[in-house]
Parts: C-alpha cells; sequence; structure tokens
C-alpha cells in the first residue's frame, strides 16, 4: 500500500482565531482499512487531532464527518473508495467544538421536539404491547436511525434555519411513531408537525437520503407525514 | 460540500422557476405585438430570427422545460412515487438532460 494523504480540518477555538487545514500522510505499509482507523494513526503522529469514535462498526454514530465533500461515518467508509488527498472536514452547519467535533445540542433538541417515545395514556397492560407482524414490518427503514446526523447536516433547509426546521433524522423520527401502531397520539403529534417551518422546509432536496450510512430514506419519511397530514385534510 | 445530483436538480428547479418570470412576459409582449397590427407581426418574426433570440430562445425553452421536468418530478415524489437513493439520483439526472436535450432540440430546429 502506498502512502496516503490527508488534509484535515483544524480549529481549536479556545486558542486559535480561525480554522485552518492541515496535511497529513501515512506512510506506506500503513495497514489501515477504514478512515477511522487512519485517523487514529494520524492521532499517534499528532496527539492534539480530535474526533469522536466509538463503536468503529457503524452502529454508533459518534464518527460521523464530513469526508471529501460528502457526510458519512469515518469507521464504515473504506479508505481505497476515496480520492486523495483525503479530505476531512466536520459535519457542515454545526458550530465546532474542537477539531472534527461539532455541537450536537440544536440536532438532540429537534430529536427531543418530536417526542421520540411511545404515547399511550392508556392503562398500562398486563402483558407487553403487542403488535402483528405486518404491524411490526412497518417500522422497518424508520427504526433503524443512529442519529449520527449525517442526513440532518447535509440538508440546505436545516442550514438556513436550524431553529425551525426539525430536520430529517427528527422528521424520520416523528414518522416512525405515527407509523407504530402502538401510540395513541397520532392526532397531537400530526398538530404538531403541521407548520410552515418544522415539516415544510423540506423541499424535497433528499442530500439526506443520498448520505444515510444506514441507507434509511428519511426524504421519504417526510413524504410519508406530508401524505397523512394531506389525508387528515381531506 | 460535494452535493448529489439531486441537489443540483433542486436548485436547478429554483433558478427556472425565477427565469420563468421574465421569459412568459418576454413571451406574452412579443404575442402582443404580433397581434397588434401587421408591423408588429413583422418585427417580432425578424425578433425572433435575430441571431440574438438563436441563443435567448432555446435558453428559454432550456428554463421551461428544466422547470416543468423538475416540476413533474416533485409531484411523482408527492405520489410516492421516485423516493430511494438510486432512484432519487436517476430521476434527477433524467431532468437535468432532458431539459438539456430539449434546449439542444430547439436550437437546432430555430429558424
Amino acid at each position: 500500500m502506498s502512502e496516503t494523504r490527508f488534509r484535515i480540518f483544524r480549529y481549536q477555538p479556545e486558542v486559535q482565531e480561525a480554522p485552518y487545514v492541515a496535511d497529513y500522510t501515512l506512510p506506506a505499509g500503513h495497514g489501515a482499512v477504514m478512515l477511522l482507523d487512519a485517523l487514529l494513526l494520524l492521532k499517534e503522529q499528532d496527539e492534539s487531532l480530535s474526533f469522536r469514535r466509538s463503536c468503529r462498526e457503524g452502529v454508533c454514530g459518534s464518527d460521523a464527518m464530513n469526508i471529501n465533500g460528502r457526510n458519512g461515518l469515518a469507521c464504515v467508509t473504506a479508505l481505497k473508495d476515496l480520492r486523495q488527498p483525503i479530505t476531512v472536514r466536520p459535519l457542515p452547519g454545526m458550530p465546532v467544538i474542537r477539531d472534527l467535533i461539532v455541537d450536537l445540542t440544536g440536532f438532540y433538541r429537534q430529536y427531543r421536539a418530536v417526542r421520540p417515545w411511545l404515547i399511550d395514556a392508556g392503562r398500562v397492560p398486563d402483558v407487553e404491547r403487542r403488535q402483528s407482524p405486518a404491524e411490526r414490518a412497518r417500522l422497518d427503514g424508520l427504526y433503524e436511525c443512529i442519529l449520527c446526523a449525517c442526513c440532518t447536516t447535509s440538508c440546505p433547509s436545516f442550514w438556513w434555519n436550524p431553529e425551525r426546521f426539525l430536520g430529517p433524522a427528527a422528521l424520520l423520527q416523528a414518522y416512525r411513531f405515527l407509523e407504530d401502531s402502538r401510540d395513541q397520539a397520532t392526532g397531537e403529534r400530526l398538530d404538531d408537525l403541521e407548520d410552515p417551518y418544522r415539516l415544510y422546509r423540506c423541499h424535497t432536496i433528499m442530500n439526506c437520503t443520498d448520505v444515510c450510512p444506514k441507507g434509511l430514506d428519511p426524504a421519504r419519511a417526510i413524504g410519508g407525514i406530508k401524505a397523512r397530514l394531506a389525508a387528515r385534510r381531506l | 460540500m460535494r452535493l448529489p445530483v439531486g441537489a443540483y436538480a433542486s436548485i436547478l428547479h429554483r433558478a427556472s422557476g425565477i427565469l420563468f418570470l421574465p421569459v412568459v412576459a418576454a413571451g406574452l409582449v412579443l404575442w402582443r405585438t404580433a397581434r397588434t397590427s401587421r408591423a408588429g407581426f413583422h418585427a417580432v418574426g425578424s425578433a425572433l430570427t435575430s441571431p440574438a433570440a438563436h441563443i435567448l430562445g432555446p435558453l428559454a425553452v432550456w428554463v421551461a422545460a428544466q422547470h416543468l421536468f423538475g416540476g413533474i418530478r416533485y409531484l411523482l415524489l408527492d405520489s410516492d412515487i421516485g423516493f430511494g437513493r438510486a432512484r432519487s439520483r436517476s430521476t434527477a439526472a433524467i431532468v437535468i438532460a432532458a431539459a438539456l436535450v430539449a434546449a439542444g432540440i430547439a436550437g437546432w430546429l430555430w429558424p
């Protein structure tokens, strides 16, 4: 394996006035297969390089970053698929805490706003809340979201209205609970979503679907919410 | 940020929507002038065969085609047709290519 070149966004807001891009090189035969492996090797060269990571297998969503201009998870992005120099930046549109670490407070605030839990005001059942296999199958493609924020931070509508537009990840979760046969708050959820900004800032650009590392389709889920709202009007 | 082809289709849909307004206005002015008198009709005829019209005409066709095809794509998406990564990419590319083909045909056939 030949040497691998990187251009990595660096910024420490407490001590640096402006961000910059630093060049790094891993020597031939470094052995890294995925981008996260390479970043860990680079961190051995320069221990001040900062990024989040945890499970290293595309489950936790911690190492979401902008890789050669496209959001993705470093741990499931193969080096051999990337054009060099590999440019790594933090997720776009979010305040940088340090280097590749961004502040996701706004993202989680929008996630909480859709009340991503089962709402059932009735009596707690003696047994589990049951679903038929068909009802359960309606949640496929919705529940697998790992909240990595790749979709929301690639959405131009979210860049422009991060305070008011919920963003694709939160809307995917909103639809997940609208589709859940056990949830009793469909009407309230739709009332909350029927808003020119919270939902209808989505202009079906579909960057979200394009970047989702789990292969989910938030744009379709948002379309599903719009269809439910339209059906309710009719 | 590297944008996917769907993002370009979205940007072009909005840009062509803005450009569509002066295109429609110019079309209405030409139509009214051509209906006013025989001289007006000939003036519009010579304007449409001028060198500038050979550029502006196909450009106007591109604007209309881009907005129309893009709009059809969005209507189909609203009907739950065309979602998914591969499909959305291919339909976006088809919309952009079809509008360019329409403009090319207009340029080829322009008198």
